[in-house]
């Protein structure tokens, strides 16, 4: 990987700012407030289809009006995301600056250390997200809104969002959570491993649901604030608490079929042997079992294995090893600090391995039974 | 005097858990893990130490013949490399020497556990498809 200097990604970011405004001359620009763990970004699209694109999987963090909120981010400053497409200008978009060997794990260019400008450039697709740390400015351009991808609909915006809501004691984690007043239990595994099956088995008996694959951790003991009609509630947390960034799930059409009750809810129905997974609008389905946020009392490893479903307990490396990976390697941008604050995670609460049997009843079953074991 | 190591910090990153340590490398796509001794020894060379002080800290705190302490050591150090997780550094740069835990304990020669189930994960978001001329949104030919 070759050192981009930092000029260069400055001037690109003054210029990709400057590809927006224009791009916002020519179609509405839409803006929403989204709201995170007491935090606030503002997102400026450009162009309605793009924000449908974007927004659906967003919508449950959509504040209907202005709620007062306690600030209680370090930095104080709410994030902005501007989105536009590539498209959008008729003479073509600005060229990056970067190369090929620029590119790092995760899409990240060049080794950002503590540099202002940070780059991420999602060649899987085609999305740039920029951001400026210190204005918590952050630019996302994509190639075309028709070209965004299911999973990009599904989890849309996932680097801008790392930068805009991660920091001190909050890290981006790639895990389900479910749970009730007892507390939540976090999925940790990479795709495939059953987090999803587990959390809509859960969702169907009984237990609410904050999502199946990524959630804001927020690891730091102290307040949390969340609101609640419209007034802001403050206690002492002591736990790690996990909120919701998404209001849907994704699930693979075999497993689909085991959630018949849930058919209703596909939003995204791919074609068979396609490869793509169904998405579920679990909010719209169910609005009364999901859940903003939770504090996490375990941390349980799910694996598919047909048959009977067993719990055990593991040792926290052994959930580390399940929950990190796919973590970090989605979103290495911080060199580490989540792998640290997913540890402290592990090492703070029991950790249980979860064999996914057949029986969605028993699933549930078994869900239950672990919240009931660490409730507090 | 053995050689000077540092962590691969561009694309490696670490955690220690109650004595067991988690290597991610996200170059690769693969992850490992090491336990008793190899957790030890990690923290040590992750700290700067090089070869030689990492050999004299081992035997002071592992019982057992020094010859294949050493032996299993330099195959770990060898595996560490190997695998992208350790590079060579400068021996300014190392730090002053560390020390393994008090207290003696019998030797078990350490085990590098290699995962690599995410490695086909990694291929589902190439991040090597930009034309190196043109760059984005220009897709480099086949």
């Amino acid at each position: 990987m070759s050192s981009l200097p930092e000029r260069a990604l400055s001037e690109f970011f003054e210029r990709a700012e400057e590809e927006f405004a224009e791009v916002v001359t020519r179609t509405e620009l839409v803006e929403r407030e989204l709201h995170f763990a007491g935090q606030r970004v503002s997102v400026h699209m450009a162009g309605a289809e793009l924000a449908r694109t974007l927004m659906g999987a967003l919508a449950a963090r959509t504040a209907e009006r202005e709620v007062p909120r306690l600030q209680l981010s370090s930095d104080g400053i709410p994030a902005s995301i501007s989105v536009w497409e590539e498209s959008g200008r008729p003479q073509g978009a600005l060229p990056v600056p970067w190369r090929e060997e620029d590119i790092g794990p995760g899409g990240l260019v060049g080794r950002p250390g503590d540099h202002r400008i940070v780059a991420v450039h999602q060649t899987g697709y085609g999305a740039v997200t920029l951001v400026d740390r210190s204005s918590r400015r952050l630019l996302h351009r994509v190639p075309e809104s028709r070209r965004v991808p299911w999973w990009e609909r599904a989890a849309p915006l996932r680097p801008a969002l790392f930068w805009a809501l991660s920091g001190e004691g909050r890290v981006l984690v790639h895990a389900g959570v479910v749970g009730d007043g007892r507390g939540g239990v976090l999925l940790a595994g990479a795709s495939g491993s059953g987090k999803t099956t587990v959390a809509l088995a859960a969702l169907l008996h009984g237990i609410g649901y904050v999502s199946d694959d990524y959630v804001l951790l927020e690891t730091t003991p102290g307040l949390s604030a969340h609101s609640l009609y419209n007034v802001i509630s403050v206690r002492p947390d002591p736990v790690p608490t996990a909120h919701s960034l998404y209001n849907n799930a994704k699930l693979d059409l075999g497993h689909l079929k085991r959630f018949p009750a849930l058919a209703g809810a596909v939003i995204h129905p791919p074609a068979e042997a396609s490869g793509e997974k169904a998405v579920l609008d679990v909010k719209a389905a169910m609005p009364g079992a999901v859940r903003d946020h939770l504090p996490v009392r375990a941390v349980v490893v799910p694996r598919i294995q047909g048959g009977r479903t067993r719990v055990g307990s593991i040792s926290p490396v052994q959930a580390l090893l399940a929950l990190a990976p796919s973590t970090v390697f989605q979103m290495p941008f911080d060199e580490g600090k989540a792998l640290g604050s997913m540890g402290q995670l592990t090492r703070q609460v029991p950790c249980f391995s979860l064999d996914v049997g057949d029986d969605q009843t028993e699933l549930g079953e078994a869900i239950d039974h672990v919240l009931e074991q660490v409730a507090a | 005097m053995g050689r000077s190591l540092g962590v691969n910090s561009v694309h490696v990153v670490h955690e220690t858990i109650d004595g067991e340590t988690i290597l991610i490398h996200l170059g690769t796509g693969t992850y490992y893990n090491l336990e008793g001794a190899g957790a030890e020894v990690w923290n040590l060379l992750a700290a700067g130490t090089d070869e030689a002080r990492l050999l004299e800290a081992a035997y002071e705190r592992y019982d057992g013949d020094p010859e294949p302490i050493a032996e299993a050591l330099s195959t770990l150090v060898d595996e560490l490399v190997g695998e992208g997780l350790l590079v060579e550094a400068d021996a300014a740069v190392a730090s002053e020497a560390q020390r393994l835990p008090a207290g003696r304990v019998p030797f078990t020669p350490p085990v590098l556990g290699v995962y690599t189930d995410m490695q086909e994960f990694m291929l589902v978001d190439p991040v090597h498809q930009v034309d190196e001329g043109a760059g984005w949104p220009h897709v480099k030919p086949a």
